[in-house]
């Protein structure tokens, strides 16, 4: 009985290599969608759009920190469409030549938040002051190297000059959903991240909301990019994210959308 | 209700490591027959050489084939004039595996050959079976349990592999994410009911393959 059965799990397994060498069957019309980790929910929202219009051709999407990403369509001309998390990414994919159709400038915006564990005695604060006391002594950030959400928190705190107070206690992640995973665990005491983060977690607070002229301009920024789908279809897919339709998906998250002329 | 984005991991998975074991079954079993057969210098140099994937981290790999395989890169698309289509694919994932998992079938397969007595072969040999017939008729058959249990310990090291896989192949859902990588995607999001299940997921599939294998070990020792 055991014998047959591992004689048939390693029949299985080996059959299985066999298999992969032959089945490569061609994958149905797909666009492959780069897309800032921020955007998340809001893009599946989008692709559900896109399914009822579109159901012949599949949406794959890639989500990772926009300096990634970017890093990934220089290497590799992988994706039709990039959704940055800010311009400064986008501009390395247009220097490597990638860049196919650029959407609208200030395409989607975003707001910094304060969060901390759902589990913390802290309500909302009053200032920003708070942000330095002892009892938060490890801060979770987007790495502020590379990672547009924590480059964007960086400008902040260093505007308002606590950053070399802070410096010492950030725990850099890979992206700003890992660095808002981190507060959600409570593996740090202090996370900032998006509003638009923060609203999809019931394991965070918002204890402070940095007001939009104090905070760094936080700019999206979409294209079509050379990658392996029909440039007519990644284009298509473009118009689809920048319609009306999608832009009210982008709205109900609480991302601030441009102003259509 | 099954989830439809855990058997995507789970099929790209057994893909992974079933293409992953398919690639290295002819270059690890030569090699292990080779160095289960032969004495030469540098000898110990080409066994450290192989092994390295065992000790050496595997980003170190994954950066390495990124490097090589990127646009501008030796294995790139600039360099050969087509695209091998490589970094974010499953063919990625399976390159990466297949370098990570390549040691330990060597090391398998060398073993397994080395329990052939050479004895065997020399009187096949001197009956005037040719090097091909000695090989196919006398080394494979007695070899075979201890071989069967290689490819399935380089298996067994291909459904887990993560860090080489996740930079060469990334971590696109229905595309390139396994059950590794799944598990890493779900702990960033901080979804820890999903992570649970790729890992019971992946915890399963290990000890069967594992399992399997050390059940063919202990026959080829047995056989011989």
């Amino acid at each position: 009985m055991l014998e047959r059965f591992l004689r048939a799990a390693a029949a299985l397994c080996l059959s299985l290599c066999a298999l992969a060498c032959s089945s490569d069957a061609p994958p149905p019309a797909a666009v492959q969608v780069f897309a800032a980790a921020s955007l998340r929910d809001a893009c599946g929202d989008v692709a559900q759009l896109w399914r009822e219009r579109r159901p012949q051709v599949e949406l794959v999407f890639n989500f990772g920190s926009s300096a990634t990403l970017a890093q990934q369509i220089d290497a590799t001309r992988t994706a039709d469409l990039f959704l940055s998390a800010d311009t400064a990414q986008m501009e390395l994919v247009r220097q490597s030549g990638a860049i196919a159709v650029e959407g609208p400038a200030r395409w989607l915006s975003n707001q910094l938040v304060v969060v901390v564990p759902a589990s913390s005695n802290d309500r909302e604060w009053t200032s920003a002051d708070e942000l330095v006391h002892e009892r938060f002594p490890r801060l979770s950030l987007a790495n502020p190297a590379s990672v547009p959400a924590g480059k964007y928190a960086r400008a902040w705190l260093e505007a308002q000059g606590s950053w070399s107070a802070l410096e010492a206690r950030v725990v850099p992640a890979v992206d700003v959903r890992a660095a808002l995973a981190a507060v959600e665990n409570a593996a740090c005491e202090l996370g900032i991240v998006y509003s638009t983060d923060a609203a999809i977690s019931k394991r965070v607070r918002v204890v402070f909301r940095v007001p939009l002229e104090q905070g760094p301009r936080i700019e999206y920024a979409i294209a079509a990019t050379r990658g392996k789908a029909p440039a007519p279809l990644s284009r298509e897919v473009l118009e689809h994210f920048l319609s009306p339709a999608a832009e009210a998906c982008f709205a109900s998250r609480g991302f601030l959308v441009r102003e259509r002329d | 209700m099954v989830d439809s984005a855990l058997v995507d991991a789970l099929r790209l998975t057994l893909q992974v490591a079933a293409g992953s074991t398919a690639l290295v079954a002819l270059p690890a079993l030569a090699l292990g027959r080779f160095l289960a057969r032969r004495e030469f210098r540098g000898r110990s140099l080409v066994e450290a050489l192989a092994a390295l994937p065992l000790y050496c981290p595997p980003t170190a790999f994954g950066f390495l084939l990124l490097r090589a395989f990127r646009r501008d890169g030796p294995l790139g698309a600039q360099a050969l004039g087509f695209d091998l289509d490589v970094l974010l694919t499953w063919r990625g994932a399976v390159l990466a595996s297949a370098l990570m998992s390549f040691p330990l079938v060597v090391r398998t397969a060398r073993v397994a050959f080395e329990n052939v007595p050479p004895r065997l072969e020399q009187m096949a040999a001197s009956l005037g079976a040719s090097r091909a017939q000695v090989l196919w008729r006398v080394t494979l058959p007695l070899a075979r349990n201890g071989l069967i249990a290689a490819l399935l310990i380089g298996f067994s090291r291909a459904l887990g592999e993560f860090g080489a896989t996740v930079i060469v192949a990334g971590n696109i859902p229905g595309r390139t994410q396994t059950l590794a990588t799944g598990i890493f995607d779900a702990l960033q999001v901080g979804d820890d009911a999903r992570a649970v299940q790729l890992a019971g997921l992946s915890a399963l599939l290990g000890f069967v393959a594992v399992w399997t294998s050390e059940w063919f070990l202990r026959r080829s020792r047995s056989s011989v």
